[in-house]
């Protein structure tokens, strides 16, 4: 009897080894690269969705290749998508997912809560806002990429390093749209010279889910800094009848908030390490005075751009995308208010006050 | 040593290694969300506040059982409550614990048809499951105490859990420290203290313990402790990284907090931590289905808990299909949650009162 149990159990664990039988091969999968989202031309009422990905097969004539559908949902058009193609289609590997202006000026979150319920989306999914079609910029050519989302991954990743648009994955962007105090921000993709050639170096502005304006040039960098996100690349001023540059080398922030006679002040120090780069005034700047005075006028020079940033969110927009809505409901919860914290924010007093510590002059002195 | 008593014997230290198996278990998936809910950014102090309670329980329960070193659990609840309600105790007991393990099943079968499986049936699942957990313990306490001791290791990897996330954490998210409010503070140790369900084990497991003359109660206050600082750190973290509101929209923070993060070498980080849980939530359910079978023992007064672990699977298999989704699954355990209320406050709280009453008695008695 013993024995007869031991080659049933023998058996059924044989039968395991069959457990890889109708396991999916990389091969077989379409991994999706990249993905945008574009109000449909046809039926506004509908969005337009594009996937690119690679062939991966070596006889296809293309390297990679898109697919667009309609569809009033992302999950309508994961199915509409997964009727068009022979592989099965996997989410998992999404690098870059694009949402047009328009789309973002609708609101995401419709499209977002998809990627917050499956788990296959991986939190580190990268976000961005296209000035145009999101399905013209995942069908370009990049000069010097084969795909273009590894390119605009890789491009965010480059433009964050230079201190010029934050990195906004799915996790952050779940946690700016949630949490009380701040509101989500994302890289903003323009278009160069002509439509062959973008620029990663502008920052879409959220109120909730809904793009409201962006920033491009001074006010990116500037909205960096404010959010104490300082990392690297040069900043150039106008000086002295030239031009002065500085490496960004670093830096940090530091946020402390005040009532005063039931008024909201704000006390945003900001810290840059920086070497200089460039400076074509002619005089020489191997002193400490000259450095000081130096970083005296780039402290002035940078307090205004960050005070024109600032001016445009308290004023105009009246949204806090720096997120001094957190610092105050830490210090002063019974002041804050996470309902209407936009409108506390716009008649907050701050007093922003930029250092720049130049710590190497190059090897010319 | 192996089956040389009735269930094997185990010793002090392996039972800190049970308490520290079984209380970091399901509940490391969801601890955050569920306290957070309550006392908003303090829901580590909750945690912390559970964890100092947790030990007092503890104390009660060492210092009560240890007054009857040679009772099993049903002998001393008979001895203290009187034999029909020690009876009535260890039949609900056994059900209990039944339940408890068919919820930890569950538990563990839907996250693996969530994150790993998804086109794997859940009946397939549960059914591994429940064949694995038999195999474990069908040759009694000392040889599921032996798999506690090398499981044990595999909680290393989950201290990565509280430092992964610290590059995107903020502490601003913690503060205003306290700003709950004492009353939510204290209303959060409600969620955390089912979290930490499990320390009534060792009511069953104490009296098997071959070396009693250990400083039990110190090393089990210990064990607690130690899990405490793992779950406050752990909050702590996740607080940090998610805030208050973020992580109510979370559904298994520990996990998703993975899946956020980039980690050098390992891509996907959130299936390497999964790896190490599955085999702690095994333990944990071999734990409480061998406490069920030991209960049954105790009342049929049977030489082998390998009958009862066979008899009992099919049961326990049949209870963890019992809830048709998740939110049933949830539902299920709040319940459980409630009955553990009993077994593990009220019970030992009720049998250290009793133990004074009988005391108290047989010292008038001997004085008159």
């Amino acid at each position: 009897m013993k024995k007869i149990v031991k080659v049933f159990v023998l058996l059924i664990l044989i039968s395991s080894l069959a457990g890889c039988w109708d396991a999916t091969d990389l091969e077989e999968l379409l991994i999706v690269y990249g993905l945008g989202i574009d109000i449909s031309n046809d039926n506004p009422d509908q969005y337009f969705f594009t996937i690119g990905f690679p062939t991966i097969i070596p006889e296809a004539p293309e390297k990679k290749h898109e697919f667009s559908t309609e569809a009033p949902s992302l999950g309508r058009a994961k199915n509409n998508l997964q009727q068009k193609v022979y592989r099965q289609i996997s989410y998992d590997n999404i690098r870059v997912i694009i949402f047009s202006e328009e789309v973002a000026k609708q609101g995401i979150m419709v499209h977002i809560d998809s990627m917050l319920r499956e788990p296959l989306f991986r939190g580190t999914t990268r976000f961005a806002v296209a000035i145009d079609r999101a399905v013209d910029m995942l069908t370009m050519e990049p000069p010097v990429s084969l795909f273009i989302s590894t390119f605009l991954f890789d491009s965010i990743e480059q433009n964050y390093e230079a201190t010029l648009v934050p990195i906004t994955t799915l996790r952050n962007f779940s946690h700016e749209y949630y949490a009380d105090g701040i509101e989500p921000a994302m890289p903003f993709i323009c278009y160069g010279a002509d439509k062959t050639e973008l620029n990663v170096g502008c920052v879409a502005l959220f109120q909730g889910d809904k793009m409201i304006e962006y920033f491009s040039g001074d006010n990116s960098r500037a909205f960096m800094l404010l959010r104490g996100e300082i990392h690297g690349g040069i900043y150039t001023f106008e000086l002295m009848d030239g031009f002065v540059s500085i490496n960004l080398k670093g830096g940090s922030g530091k946020i402390k908030t005040e009532l005063i006679n039931g008024e909201l002040h704000i006390y945003h120090d900001i810290f840059i390490n920086c070497v200089l780069s460039e400076h074509t005034p002619k005089h020489e700047m191997l002193s400490a005075n000259s450095i000081k005075a130096l970083e005296t006028q780039l402290e002035e020079k940078i307090k205004k751009s960050l005070r024109n940033a600032l001016d445009i969110l308290q004023n105009e927009l009246k949204n806090d995308n720096i997120g001094y809505g957190k610092y105050v409901k830490a210090n002063h919860p019974e002041y804050f208010d996470g309902e209407s914290w936009n409108d506390q924010f716009a008649k907050a007093i701050i007093h922003v006050n930029p250092t720049v510590r130049i710590r190497a002059l190059g090897v010319t002195p | 040593m192996y089956q040389k008593y009735r269930n094997g014997e185990i010793s002090a230290i392996q039972l800190h290694i049970l308490i520290i198996s079984f209380l970091i278990c399901a509940g490391v998936l969801d601890l955050s969300r569920l306290v957070g809910a309550v006392s908003q950014q303090d829901a580590w102090i909750s945690v912390f506040i559970n964890g100092l309670f947790i030990s007092f329980i503890m104390i009660i329960i060492v210092y009560t059982i240890s007054r009857f070193p040679q009772y099993n659990f049903l002998q001393y609840i008979s001895y203290l409550l009187g034999k029909p309600l020690g009876y009535l105790v260890a039949i609900s007991y056994c059900f209990y614990a039944a339940l408890v393990t068919a919820t930890i099943i569950r538990l563990l079968s839907e996250m693996i048809y969530t994150w790993l499986l998804p086109n794997t049936s859940i009946y397939i699942l549960n059914f591994i499951i429940v064949i694995t957990a038999l195999y474990m313990i069908r040759n009694g306490l000392t040889v599921l105490a032996r798999f506690n001791e090398v499981i044990v290791f595999m909680l290393i990897p989950f201290f990565v859990l509280i430092f992964v996330g610290l590059p995107e954490a903020s502490l601003i998210n913690l503060r205003p420290i306290g700003g709950a409010g004492i009353v939510n503070i204290l209303k959060g140790v409600v969620p955390s203290f089912f979290a930490f369900g499990g320390s009534e084990i060792v009511l069953v497991y104490y009296p098997y313990i071959s070396d009693k003359q250990k400083p039990i109660m110190k090393y089990s206050v210990i064990s607690i402790m130690l899990v405490t600082a793992f779950y406050t750190a752990l909050v702590i973290s996740q607080m940090a990284f998610y805030g208050p509101q973020e992580i109510q929209q979370v559904l298994y923070p520990s996990i998703s907090y993975l899946s956020a993060s980039i980690f050098p070498v390992i891509e996907r980080l959130e299936l390497f931590f999964t790896i190490f849980w599955i085999f702690t939530v095994l333990a944990t359910i071999g734990i409480q289905y061998l406490a069920s079978c030991i209960v049954l023992q105790n009342i049929f007064v049977a030489k082998k808990t390998s009958f009862f672990a066979y008899i009992l699977a099919p049961v326990i298999y049949l209870l963890s299909l019992y809830p048709q989704n998740t939110a049933e699954v949830v539902d299920f355990g709040d319940t459980i949650g409630k009955i553990y209320t009993f077994y593990g406050l009220a019970l030992p709280l009720l049998l250290l009162i009793m133990y004074f009453i009988k005391e108290k008695k047989s010292i008038d008695k001997k004085n008159s």
